[in-house]
């Protein structure tokens, strides 16, 4: 009896395990992704979407200039590259349409078809009054279209002809999304999450979130474009954790590739600031778009047999200061505030030390007083006694007003608690309750100045408009300029006025209480991103547009080139930002894209602070200063 | 027992009960005075309307426990109590009155107590919940300083848009 068992369970017993389906296949290759291939570079232009084409390879849409480029899943950039109508000047996304065309929508909201050759097809209607295209996906089982819309925190679910059938609010900066499945899943920037949730449902659940602001493997920093695979898993773009997680369906991380760029645009696997990715499936190659570095990096399927270093897999960012968009100098004292939206805080620092060295720093990701979702303009009130200072806090539509009680002796130390929280104001609810203001949009707020008297100058991008405030944030008034200010990405305090750039009607302008129209400084600038008045009178500005940090002599005229051309040389920057003139006459360049300071004297002397490998020597003065600081340290 | 109850009949019947009658009858008359004096006066106010027996409150309560903070702005005067000294890692009640120019804040006024360790960067182990009570007043359970040192505490007022805090430090042993 035992035999005639053995002899039939035997064969079962013994069986071959079955064959992987290809799903399992897939998923393995999936795991294994992460294998640099190369990097293509699309400067001066910036790539902003892309998308896998079904006949394997890449479409991806360039900003200044926009145009439609293909890229192939071996590296190689296509000849063929087409200007995309004029009213998509701004595109944030790209989809494939079975037909061959595309679908893509502007940052303007303009949702369009166009063919290979980036011709309309035709427009589509979209979300019906002022919004702002930030991602843009197939809806599940590929009926219709979704978009997102920074301005209103909403998701649109669009018809194949472009109409809206359903809306979910409450997202805070809906930064990406994508279908998995029958489930709908979009990334949020203020909330540093992943929301999944059913179509079906009225409202997603936020709470139920994935993720949270973090470093470490299922944690996100800033996530962005989302990418769907196998309709089982999606490709995250964490992009201040520069890199791109791999989720399953059901909100596991399983798997990771890129870490943070050390050198100046390295890439070799490196990445930087990505912010979309997509898959080809037929070649099992990813493609990762880095605007930032102006580049597309391609990567495939790493050999299983060659161990990939721990360094390589996974290597701790804190999330520190990487100098943000935005800062400000103490007036007639010793400090700088950083905003970080990097890691949700800002930063203060004594600024006039070789290595301007951090005091205290305030914040953290959320909603409760004191900590920050994307913290934007941030500038000194005058004459406050404690030092004071303003910061708007974007994703938490407020402003924060903190003081630093700092006794400037010696030895400098860390402080904790060294700023204190003030007073804060629910700006969304002010501009409901003060009639003047209110608006059909919420406000989204950007930069900031304080001028004199203590009227605080806030930029509601959402609106184009600038509100003032006074040092109680009540309300005092606006500037707005139909035609003139669209969005003011840089305000500064200039006597009894302030100066605004506008980067995208790449305009300078001057506003004044009491004045209808402001004064338009007659200068050409392309696409301005900082801007100040110096004590002589000139005005100084940083174009985004070249890399550049120009000077308007007093009374107007042509501006010259103070510091110029994308690099990390002595004399280069890269994507500059803020710059602030203190009352002695010293200009403060943020220079962003080198994770850097730059200091000019008054007689022109340069002077670089910040990340070691992005300074023009490489960090070698840096370096000597530490041996000394550590020498004197073991002296003592 | 018959004998006890009879006594306690009597009782009833005794001067002393009579006298009590009396006092708690004057009581009432006292009462009753105060009402319509406090009924009298005009409000200088919609939130001071619905506070005034509180507003007498207005002068800073003394004695162990009790600490006076001002906001940043010095809008708000916050007096706040915890027990002296506050206990390590026992939960307790922190509770107190905010004013404003002298008048208890408004019922819909919202007020927030908070505690945290900036140096470690930490706050309270357990979250807790602020609840408004009538004349300015304030009550936070459940507080537990789980740690030694100086902890930072936080009193955020807000009125409409606005937030205001007020902050002190409390060193606990």
């Amino acid at each position: 009896m035992n035999l005639f068992w053995i002899v039939l369970l035997w064969p079962l017993l013994n069986a071959e395990p079955a064959l992987p389906d290809e799903r399992v296949r897939d998923l393995d290759q999936y795991l294994a992704l992460g294998f640099p291939l190369g990097s293509r570079s699309l400067a001066p232009a910036l790539p902003v979407a892309i998308c896998a084409l079904e006949e394997g390879g890449f479409a991806i849409l360039t900003e200044r200039p926009a145009r439609l480029r293909f890229l192939q899943s071996d590296g190689k950039v296509r000849a063929d590259s087409w200007p995309l109508p004029a009213r998509f000047s701004r595109p944030r996304g790209i989809q494939t349409l079975s037909r061959g065309h595309f679908i893509i929508i502007d940052r303007a909201g303009h949702v369009g078809e166009i063919d290979r050759e980036g011709q309309l097809v035709r427009m589509l209607p979209g979300p019906e009054g002022r919004w702002q295209a930030a991602a843009l996906s197939r809806a599940p089982r590929g009926e219709g279209w979704l978009v997102t819309d920074l301005l209103q925190g909403k998701l649109h679910h669009l018809d194949p002809d472009g109409h809206v059938q359903q809306s979910w609010s409450g997202f805070i900066e809906p930064t990406g999304v994508c279908s998995v499945g029958d489930h709908i899943w979009v990334s949020d920037r203020g909330l540093h999450r992943l929301i999944q949730f059913d179509p079906r449902s009225q409202q997603p659940d936020l709470e139920q979130g994935i993720g949270d602001h973090g470093a470490a493997p299922g944690l996100l920093a800033s996530p962005m474009g989302l990418c769907e695979v196998g309709d089982q898993f999606l490709w995250v773009t964490d992009r201040d954790n520069h890199r791109v997680q791999l989720f399953s369906g059901r909100g596991f991380s399983m798997h990771q590739f890129g870490i943070h760029s050390m050198l100046p645009r390295e890439a070799q696997g490196r990445l930087h600031y990505p912010t979309a990715v997509a898959y080809d499936p037929r070649a099992a190659v990813c493609a990762v778009i880095e605007p930032s570095e102006r580049r597309v990096q391609l990567f495939g399927v790493r050999d299983p047999e060659v161990a990939v270093a721990a360094a390589e897999q996974w290597q701790r960012v804190d999330l520190v200061s990487h100098y943000g968009r935005y800062w400000a100098l103490q007036p007639g004292g010793r400090l700088l505030v950083v905003s970080e939206p990097d890691s949700e805080r800002v930063s203060v620092l004594v600024r006039d030390l070789e290595i301007p060295f951090e005091l205290d720093n305030v914040g953290g990701p959320g909603d409760a007083p004191t900590r920050f979702r994307t913290p934007m303009g941030v500038d000194f009130m005058p004459g406050e006694e404690p030092s004071r200072w303003v910061v708007a806090d974007r994703g938490n539509q407020r402003l924060q007003m903190f003081e630093v009680c700092w006794q400037q002796q010696p030895p400098l130390r860390r402080e904790a608690a060294l700023v204190a929280l003030v007073r804060t104001v629910d700006m969304a609810q002010l501009v409901q309750q003060y009639l003047p203001w209110k608006s059909p949009l919420p406000p989204r707020l950007t930069a900031l100045a304080c001028g004199e008297g203590g009227t605080i100058a806030v930029a509601d991008d959402a609106n184009s408009r600038i509100l003032l405030l006074d040092r109680r944030f009540r309300p005092i008034g606006q500037f707005e300029a139909p035609n003139l200010l669209r969005e003011a990405t840089a305000i500064s305090a200039d006597g009894a006025g302030f100066l605004v750039a506008d980067a995208i009607r790449g305009k300078l302008m001057r506003f004044e209480v009491g004045q209808l129209r402001p004064q338009v400084i007659d200068v050409v600038c392309r696409m301005p991103v900082g801007v100040a008045a110096h004590p002589d009178g000139s005005i100084w500005y940083t174009n985004g547009a070249n890399h550049s940090l120009l000077r308007i002599p007093p009374g107007g005229g042509e501006a010259k080139t103070i510091l110029g051309g994308g690099g990390t040389g002595e004399r280069q920057l890269f994507r500059p930002r803020a710059v602030r003139i203190d009352d002695d006459g010293w200009v403060w360049v943020l220079d962003h894209g080198n994770h850097r300071g730059v200091v000019i004297s008054p007689t022109g002397d340069l002077r670089h602070f910040g990340s070691a490998p992005y300074l023009p020597d490489g960090g070698a003065r840096v370096r000597q200063l530490k041996k000394q600081q550590e020498k004197l340290q073991e002296q003592r | 027992m018959t004998e006890f109850n009879s006594d306690s009949s009597e009782k009833t019947e005794s001067p002393g009960c009579i006298i009590l009658a009396l006092v708690f009858f004057s009581l009432l008359i006292g009462l009753a005075m105060l009402v319509f004096i406090a009924g009298c006066q005009s409000p200088s106010n919609g939130a001071a309307s619905s506070n005034t027996v509180a507003s007498s409150n207005a002068v800073a309560p003394q004695g162990p426990g009790w600490r006076t903070m001002t906001s940043a702005d010095g809008s708000y005067q916050v007096h706040l109590y915890i027990p002296d000294p506050a206990p390590l890692n026992q939960e307790f009640t922190a509770h107190g009155t905010v004013f404003k120019d002298g008048i208890p804040i408004s019922e819909s006024a919202e007020v927030v107590f908070d505690g945290g360790m900036p140096q470690h960067a930490h706050g309270l182990a357990v979250p807790v919940v602020t609840l408004r009570r009538p004349a300015g007043g304030f009550v936070a359970a459940g507080v537990r300083f789980h740690m030694g040192g100086r902890w930072l505490l936080t009193v955020d007022i807000i009125e409409g848009p606005h937030l205001e805090r007020a902050r002190g430090w409390v060193e606990i042993r």
